[in-house]
């Protein structure tokens, strides 16, 4: 305690100084509770959106990755429903699965009067737990209404497209495909439900029917293109994978782990913590160097009054641990002040989001971007400010160490 | 058994090309309860003697021997063991912590000799008192005159109860009345507490304070191996 007191009331006798360095790791710390929040927020949507988007991994019909048209009909699974019941049976792999659905994508035209738009059905049970931001961006009606008979769940369209064909709720819009068995076929469906995500590539291009309806209008009765897995622990999709490919040996599908399947994104990801973590290193590399001439100065001009210290009995290593409870006790403070600044405004971006306009389509997200600050992160980050104050004083404790104990008093003479 | 004995003791500086000899193979030793003092003019080597008898520094050549114990082999910490607990330092220049209150200076090498809070302070009270700065304990070394600061160094040199206590010029820096107080203080705990010390001056003025008188010149004893 004397010591901390010592090194408290050092602090304070060079109030400049250490408000300097205070206010230089506080700052620092601010910076990178934004980048790690922001960062984090990243993460958290890749992987809402991957889960949304694609599952953990996905079971294709063998020959599907030869097709030539994204949306060919021709590589189907036969019998999906057989197939779930299979892998929940399956001891290896059911308890690591969350969920497994059916799904089915096929080419379509939407056609009202002589308006059509080309578009991508895509075939969901109605209870579906994928396409959230879909179902949860409902303006008008609802997502395939479950109490709805079959055969008149109709489609759900975005806003965009509704006001492109000049739809609205209830009217009655063609679906034109090519059946199974290669020739044009249409029906047409009620519009029971307009969304919009804010994600151009959903609103624009998918629009959502029953998976019943959809094998009935292209006459592939329980057929479906795709099998969709969520895993308790994504990380273990690839072990995953290969447990149902012994389970289907004999079937030989197709299965994508969420890494091949957003193999971009990942990279897109991976990318962004390495860029967080030079950023976060040049800040506080930057905070440090900031920081070093302070801590020099405070330092040096004490050096007679350590020689005093060590001609009294002081050890080196006491004097070195004096230093460094001195920069650890400024890394706190400005850790305090920071996170005080920084972790407030990262909280109210993880709430109301940030608008990142045209960026969002890139990420695949809605126009505003949601921080995502973790109680890891924070205390990474206000470790990581304690860590540049005492980096700083590193360097002029070990140098003021290293002196010797003459030269030290002789520096007061 | 001497508490520190000088074999031929010698110190040279290097100063860019010139080889300074400081001390040239002085050899002398200093028995308990004497109060010797160590006399020249400006440069002779006493601060440099006084640093090699404190084990503030070690000898070029020669031997400086504490306690028994040859110096020269023992470790950096084991030095500063020495000097915690058996040396006091009365500097010159008072040396005090600034930040640090009076009994918190006085405190200090019983902190360091991890001494419990309670008996630190009340060693550190009698001490303050016995140098007479009762009123003065809280106050922070800048609020006091310069005799009232050396007397903290005195009570800070005598806290841990050491074998010794090194002063360097410690009337240098006061004014005569006050140069004179300090040494009555040094004076009487020699008689009275039976503290063994050394101190160097440059005054002649206050040599009667000494049991022992050691003249230095040149860096070497002016009366042979060891002056009495």
């Amino acid at each position: 305690m004397f010591f901390l007191r010592l090194a408290v009331l050092s602090i304070l006798s060079h109030p400049r100084r250490s408000a300097v360095i205070a206010a230089s790791v506080a700052l620092s710390v601010m910076v990178m509770v934004f980048v790690e929040g922001m960062l984090g927020g990243l993460r958290v949507s890749f992987f809402e959106n991957l889960l949304q988007g694609t599952g953990h991994l996905q079971i294709h019909a063998a020959g599907w990755q030869d097709r030539l048209d994204p949306y060919s009909i021709s590589y189907l699974l036969r019998d999906p429903q057989g197939m779930i019941r299979r892998i929940e049976r399956d001891l290896t792999v059911a308890p690591r699965l969350a969920g497994i659905e059916p799904m089915l994508q096929f080419g379509a035209l939407l056609v009202n009067g002589d308006r059509n738009v080309a578009m991508v059905g895509q075939a969901v049970q109605p209870t579906t737990g994928f396409f959230a931001n879909v179902r949860k961006n409902m303006l008008a009606g609802s997502f395939l209404p479950a109490g709805a008979m079959p055969g008149s769940r109709g489609v759900a369209i975005s806003s965009d497209i509704a006001r492109l064909l000049g739809l609205g709720l209830g009217d009655q819009v063609i679906v034109l495909v090519q059946d199974s068995s290669g020739s044009p076929y249409y029906l047409g469906y009620r519009v029971t439900g307009i969304f919009s995500t804010g994600v151009e590539q959903t609103d624009e291009d998918s629009f959502f029917i029953d998976l019943g309806e959809a094998q009935g209008l292209l006459d592939i009765s329980h057929s479906a293109s795709e099998l969709r897995l969520t895993l308790k622990n994504p990380d273990e999709a690839a072990t995953v994978a290969r447990d149902l490919s012994a389970l289907f040996s004999h079937e030989k599908p197709v299965l994508q782990s969420w890494r091949d399947i957003q193999s971009g994104l990942v990279s897109l990801i991976n990318l962004g913590s390495i860029y967080a973590t030079v950023i976060d290193v040049i800040i506080a590399l930057v905070a440090a160097t900031v920081i070093t001439s302070s801590i020099l100065m405070t330092i040096f001009e004490r050096i007679p009054t350590f020689g005093t210290l060590r001609a009294i009995g002081l050890k080196r290593r006491q004097l070195f641990w004096i230093l460094m409870e001195e920069g650890l006790v400024l890394g706190l403070a400005g850790s305090l002040l920071g996170m005080a600044v920084g972790l407030p405004l990262a909280l109210y971006l993880q709430v109301h989001g940030l608008e990142i306009g045209a960026f969002s389509q890139v990420l695949g997200t809605s126009a505003a971007y949601y921080f995502v600050v973790t109680t890891k992160s924070a205390l990474t980050v206000f470790a990581a400010g304690i860590l540049i104050a005492a980096l700083g004083y590193l360097y002029g404790a070990s140098v003021s160490v290293r002196m010797r104990l003459l030269e030290s008093l002789e520096q007061g003479a | 058994m001497p508490l520190i004995e000088l074999q031929n003791a010698a110190k040279d500086y290097r100063l860019g090309d010139t080889i300074i000899n400081a001390i040239r193979g002085v050899s002398l030793s200093v028995e308990p309860g004497e109060l010797l003092s160590i006399v020249g003019p400006s440069g002779c080597g006493k601060t440099t003697l006084l640093n090699m008898m404190g084990c503030i520094d070690g000898p070029t050549r020669g031997k400086v021997l504490f306690g028994g114990s040859d110096v020269s082999v023992l470790s950096d910490a084991e030095l500063a063991d020495i000097r915690l607990h058996r040396i006091g330092f009365i500097f010159q220049t008072f040396n005090l912590v600034p930040v640090l209150s009076v009994r918190e200076n006085v405190e200090l090498p019983m902190v360091l000799a991890r001494v419990a809070a309670g008996e630190r302070r009340r060693s550190a009270d009698a001490l303050i008192e016995t140098v007479g700065l009762a009123r003065f304990r809280k106050h922070k070394p800048g609020e006091l005159s310069g005799g009232q600061r050396q007397r903290v160094a005195i009570a800070r040199a005598l806290v841990n109860h050491p074998d010794i206590v090194i002063a360097d010029e410690p009337t240098a820096n006061l004014d005569s009345a006050t140069g004179n107080d300090v040494l009555q203080v040094i004076k009487g705990l020699n008689e009275h507490e039976g503290v063994t010390f050394i101190f160097s001056t440059h005054n002649p003025a206050i040599l009667r304070f000494a049991s022992r008188l050691i003249r230095l010149k040149d860096g070497q004893l002016e009366n042979g191996p060891e002056a009495s």
